[in-house]
């Protein structure tokens, strides 16, 4: 910083610059002009418009999942690795942060409905957790600990097949051990008051939930009986980050034992405040 | 186990210094009959036996000096595990002088950091361990001076050269001088056990850049040891931490994008708390606020207990006092002057740029320290002796009475 401040700036960089300057002037969110942004224990983890720029919030959803997942590695009896399901993956954060921390014993499946959010969450597994396919899966590289895919929690099935070009065709076991969503929650009422470097600069399939905030939600609690499949009596979590409003709704929809629990083959089990004290996320199991 | 192969060291050297005793009774007999008897032959043994007296007390001394650590080792065995083990958090605060304490702060700062990325060893690498240096948090003045700053000095493996208390009482290890003594106290430190004994206030007297008049200014150094993670949930119970964010406003969440970061942790039953703002991660400034706020309530609860307990009129003993003027830097003339165990060095400027400082100083404080706690074993011998006539003429007087 000492070296930088004793600088002089040539045309070109000062020109550079203010143009960066006046991007900001629109509102533009920083991350997006600066292009990367620390998540977690990412550092220059990768952020381009329109993907969300992760909160500091779901950091506190990716600790949730990993003391699930340093849990169940203690009694790990599976010769497989343990796998999780990201859903709606935006630049990846979740799903890398996850297996940043556990690259041998995890795998990770991510899913988007944006293009460029599925080709931004491959860029950033490939820039953080390449160095640990080094051995043993060669073959496939990171795609062995982390892969994602073009597709929308309600299509995902197990007749879903990868239409990428290196991966087409493949097809994907349906016996996720742990489901991870940040999806977009905020209710359609909200979206009016949100300041424009969100509003104007975030995808808002991103953002938006529909009129409750509880589409895409909706859509994971029914399918999550499917992914989960297994033989295995081990409880299989859901975990996602939500709006305020949610906890509530959710919890008396899947109340343990009630008539839509028992239909939808989930069950709410707990909510969890974030560090401001708000309702934040929500733990769902599959009975 | 420990204790028996530790007894059995010092029962094998007092069974050395028996014999070494026992052959000076003889080889004195020996002199005295030769010189009795007289004749060039006998002036010959005479200095041969003199000899011969001469190595047995170089062999005494150095046995003195066996003695010496194996009862009383250079690292006090209560803090054995901490000296050894811990990490050590350093916190860097500029005091009187304004600018030029910024200054001097910045420069202690880059001193302990080309140290501990050297591992603790000397210019040649020697005694260098595996340690890493983060900064936790640093608040700069815009003439690259710093008000204050916190790192943390890391070993990989947690710790010095896994030194294994009584274990390695072996004879062959035991040092046979201060120099190889000094070697073998600084492989088993740690970092905390390597930096403690910087806690204090650090004065420098110089001409500052833009002056022609010599100025004093104060740094004050405070080393704490760092908790490792594991231990953290135990130390600060979640329910005695209050953790402020800069989200407080708002709906949260998706809602707002920020890229405000800082943390704030207050330990709620002491007060102390740390504000991290460094990382664009809230999660690792968090993580960093936990580490330095840990280590503050550990130092701040250890520094209780020495006070409670019954007065130790050491200065070393438990750490020492963090308001004790501890170091003179002096530029002009070229001089670093450790108050406590009154040693100089010259060459101000290569010592600290080299960083060789700590290393330097370390051992003469932890001796310094060693014998603080002789003489407090010797006081309490006293005490106990004076206990025991007490209560032995006690009994001799009751049993008189009860005679009668």
């Amino acid at each position: 910083i000492q070296q930088l401040s004793n600088q002089c700036l040539s045309k070109d960089e000062r020109d550079a610059y203010i143009s960066l300057l006046e991007r900001r002037m629109q509102h533009e969110p920083l991350q997006y002009i600066i292009g990367k942004w620390d998540f977690h224990f990412l550092t220059g983890l990768k952020i381009k418009k329109p993907m969300l720029c992760p909160r500091p919030e779901t950091e506190e959803l990716v600790e949730l999942v990993l003391a699930e997942v340093g849990n169940l590695l203690r009694d790990w009896k599976e010769k497989r690795k343990m796998r999780i399901l990201d859903v709606g993956c935006g630049t990846g954060a979740i799903g890398i942060a996850i297996a940043n921390k556990y690259p041998a014993a995890v795998q990770v499946v991510a899913l988007d409905v944006l293009p460029e959010a599925v080709d931004l969450s491959n860029e950033n597994a490939e820039q953080f957790l390449s160095r640990y396919s080094a051995h043993g899966d060669s073959k496939l590289g990171v795609k062995s600990i982390y892969e994602a895919m073009l597709c929308s929690a309600t299509h995902f099935t197990n007749n879903t097949t990868n239409t990428s070009r290196d991966l087409s065709k493949k097809k994907y076991k349906m016996n996720f051990d742990i489901v991870v969503s940040n999806p977009p929650y905020i209710p359609l009422k909200d979206m009016i008051d949100l300041s424009s470097d969100v509003v104007e600069y975030e995808s808002y399939e991103a953002l938006c939930g529909g009129v409750d905030g509880l589409n895409v939600i909706r859509d994971i609690v029914h399918r999550l009986p499917e992914w989960t499949f297994s033989s295995s009596l081990r409880a299989k979590h859901c975990w996602m980050e939500v709006d305020e409003s949610h906890p509530r709704h959710l919890a008396r929809w899947l109340s343990p034992g009630s008539v839509e629990a028992r239909r939808c083959g989930v069950e709410y089990v707990e909510s969890y405040t974030d560090f401001c004290g708000r309702d934040r996320f929500v733990k769902l199991r599959v009975s | 186990g420990k204790e028996l192969s530790s007894l059995s060291a010092v029962s094998y050297l007092c069974e050395r210094a028996a014999e070494i005793h026992a052959e000076r009774v003889s080889l004195l007999e020996l002199l005295a009959e030769t010189k009795s008897a007289g004749g060039e032959e006998a002036s010959e043994m005479e200095e041969e036996i003199k000899q011969e007296l001469v190595d047995l007390d170089e062999q005494s001394t150095a046995l003195s000096h066996k003695f010496l650590h194996s009862l009383v080792p250079l690292i006090n065995p209560d803090d054995l595990q901490d000296l050894t083990a811990l990490d050590a958090v350093i916190d860097i605060r500029a005091g009187t002088g304004g600018d030029e304490a910024c200054l001097f702060a910045a420069e202690l700062m880059a001193s302990y950091e080309a140290t501990a990325r050297a591992g603790g060893g000397d210019d040649s690498g020697y005694g260098a361990k595996s340690w890493e240096v983060e900064v936790l948090s640093v608040s700069r003045t815009d003439l690259g001076g710093i008000k204050e700053a916190s790192l943390v000095v890391s070993s990989s493996k947690g710790g010095g050269g896994g030194y294994n208390s009584f274990d390695s009482h072996q004879q062959e290890d035991i040092p046979q001088n201060d120099e190889e003594l000094t070697n073998h106290l600084l492989s088993q430190l740690g970092p905390y056990g390597f930096f403690r004994f910087e806690s204090g206030v650090h004065r420098v007297q110089r001409v500052p850049v833009n002056d022609v008049k010599m100025q004093t200014s104060a740094v004050s150094v405070a080393i704490m040891p760092s908790l490792p993670d594991h231990a953290l949930p135990t130390a600060l119970p979640p329910n005695e931490l209050k953790i402020d964010t800069m989200r407080a406003s708002g709906a949260g969440g998706q809602h707002v994008n920020t890229t405000e970061s800082a943390v704030r942790v207050t330990h709620i039953p002491t007060g102390i708390m740390a504000c991290i703002q460094d990382e664009r991660s809230q999660h690792k400034n968090k993580a960093k606020a936990l580490k330095l706020v840990a280590a503050r309530v550990y130092s701040h609860r250890k520094e209780q207990e020495t006070k409670d307990r019954s007065a130790i009129r050491s200065s070393l003993m438990g750490g020492g006092d963090r308001s004790e003027r501890i170091r003179t830097y002096n530029f002009p003339q070229d001089r670093i002057t450790d108050h406590r165990c009154k040693v100089s060095v010259s060459g101000v400027s290569s010592w600290l740029s080299g960083g060789g400082v700590v290393r330097n100083f370390a051992p003469y404080l932890y001796m310094m320290e060693r014998e603080e706690r002789v003489e407090k074993l010797e006081e309490e011998e006293i005490v106990n002796a004076k206990k025991q006539s007490r209560s032995g003429e006690k009994r001799k007087g009751s049993r008189t009475k009860s005679s009668h």
